[in-house]
């Protein structure tokens, strides 16, 4: 059977009550929503924290999965509404905002990568590391997560002509990164 | 970023935007062929789908460097589903508290009998403080869940219900607790205004029936 459908049967049998069904479902997916949550809030205590919470949703509301998407399209968007509300609470908390974070993150992560410096390919992966939290999760969830422009617009809850232009400007700041780093791409 | 996203993007930088979705094979048909048509009369687009498998390859091993959450996870989710316990399609839960309605008063001997109505009538005294209770904890604890976890207000059906004297706060919040009920609000003129989250079609006529089958209602009237 297709991994979809396999996936939607899942969902169906979860919905009557199969534990094991969810199970299954963990088994296939927690990898993926794990690092989806992970490149969000970064931070491995709280993403496990997030990825129970998401499942126990998944278990609880199973019913209501309509069926009108994948069950990933729908379980990353419960991922990303938990994972966005932790991020707000944690910089209520610091009175950090999440450009200051991000770039704080960048400064840890800055001794890794120093070795690598030469190399072009983690120049990028670390101008991709600085872009906001919003153009981060749009590359990961077209470029990992494979989601069509209509599955981000699910996941994000925002409209698809917003998910292309945010799509554009996440290239584009990428691409202004990278020239300040010496790296011109030759667009925009 | 807000004002960059209400901007409109010209044609190529539309097609610009869609390359992501071109490299990973997610464009729907009719996308895919703009962009195939666009990057026929201007090659240098044609030149940074480049760009894009490369922003791919890296967002792609960026990812798979993030290790698999540990194995304790599945214990962890199966400890929370115990604590969570699903609930059951309505039909079952009515058709469940039918059959051991009836089997508790099959079972129950006259001197039981009477006992059980002495202690309801004692209890008839907090049946009063213990519904404002479950009022109280309804504003506290959202009784039914959107997929984010959010209370969607509006949803199922309401009934108004009048709990007959001898029902107790026990059998009250085990009613409520098998029906997927909540107390919205009440007592005006001795009703009280019951929540339903279910909203299929048919739920509303079998939550009826069931709660005149409880034993411990007395009158059920449709809500709003």
């Amino acid at each position: 059977m297709h991994a979809q459908a396999e996936e939607r049967a899942l969902m169906t049998a979860i919905a009557s009550g199969d534990a094991r069904a969810l199970e299954r479902l963990f088994a296939r997916t927690e990898t993926r929503v794990f690092r989806f949550l992970m490149r969000i809030v970064r931070n491995e205590a709280i993403a496990e924290e997030l990825l129970n919470e998401v499942f126990l949703t998944v278990w609880k509301n199973a019913h209501r999965y309509e069926g009108r998407s994948e069950p990933v399209t729908w379980m990353l968007s419960i991922a990303h509404n938990k994972a966005i509300s932790a991020m707000r609470k944690r910089t209520e908390l610091s009175g950090l905002t999440d450009e200051v974070t991000s770039g704080l993150v960048a400064e840890d992560d800055t001794p890794d990568i120093a070795a690598q410096k030469q190399d072009k390919a983690a120049k990028i992966k670390a101008c991709i590391a600085e872009l906001s939290a919003e153009h981060r999760t749009v590359l990961d969830l077209v470029y990992y997560q494979e989601q069509s422009v209509a599955e981000v617009a699910e996941v994000l809850n925002i409209p698809e002509a917003t998910v292309k232009t945010r799509m554009f400007y996440a290239r584009k700041k990428l691409s202004e990164l990278l020239l300040a780093r010496g790296i011109d791409r030759g667009w925009p | 970023m807000r004002n960059e996203e209400q901007e409109r993007l010209s044609e190529r930088d539309e097609i610009e935007a869609l390359l992501p979705w071109y490299v990973t094979g997610k464009l729907d048909a009719a996308s895919r062929a703009r962009v195939e048509r666009y990057m026929e009369t201007h090659p240098e687009v044609k030149a940074h789908l480049a760009l894009a498998h490369e922003e791919a390859d890296i967002t792609v091993s960026s990812n798979e460097a993030i290790p698999a959450p540990g194995p304790q996870t599945l214990d962890r989710l199966r400890a929370s589903i115990a604590a969570a316990p699903r609930r059951k399609p309505l039909g079952a839960v009515f058709t469940e508290l039918s059959d051991r309605f009836a089997d508790w008063l099959a079972d129950l001997a006259p001197p039981r009998l009477a006992l059980a109505g002495a202690a309801a009538a004692l209890l008839i005294l907090i049946q009063a403080a213990a519904i404002g209770t479950l009022v109280l904890e309804r504003g506290a604890a959202p009784s039914y869940q959107t997929a984010a976890g959010d209370e969607t207000p509006g949803q199922g059906f309401e009934l108004l219900v009048q709990f007959a004297e001898s029902a107790t706060a026990g059998e009250i919040t085990d009613l409520l607790k098998r029906l997927d009920g909540t107390v919205a609000g009440g007592p005006k003129a001795g009703l009280y205004r019951l929540r339903f989250a279910g909203a299929e079609e048919g739920n509303e006529e079998t939550a009826t029936k069931a709660l005149k089958q409880s034993g411990i209602v007395t009158t059920v009237l449709p809500g709003r």
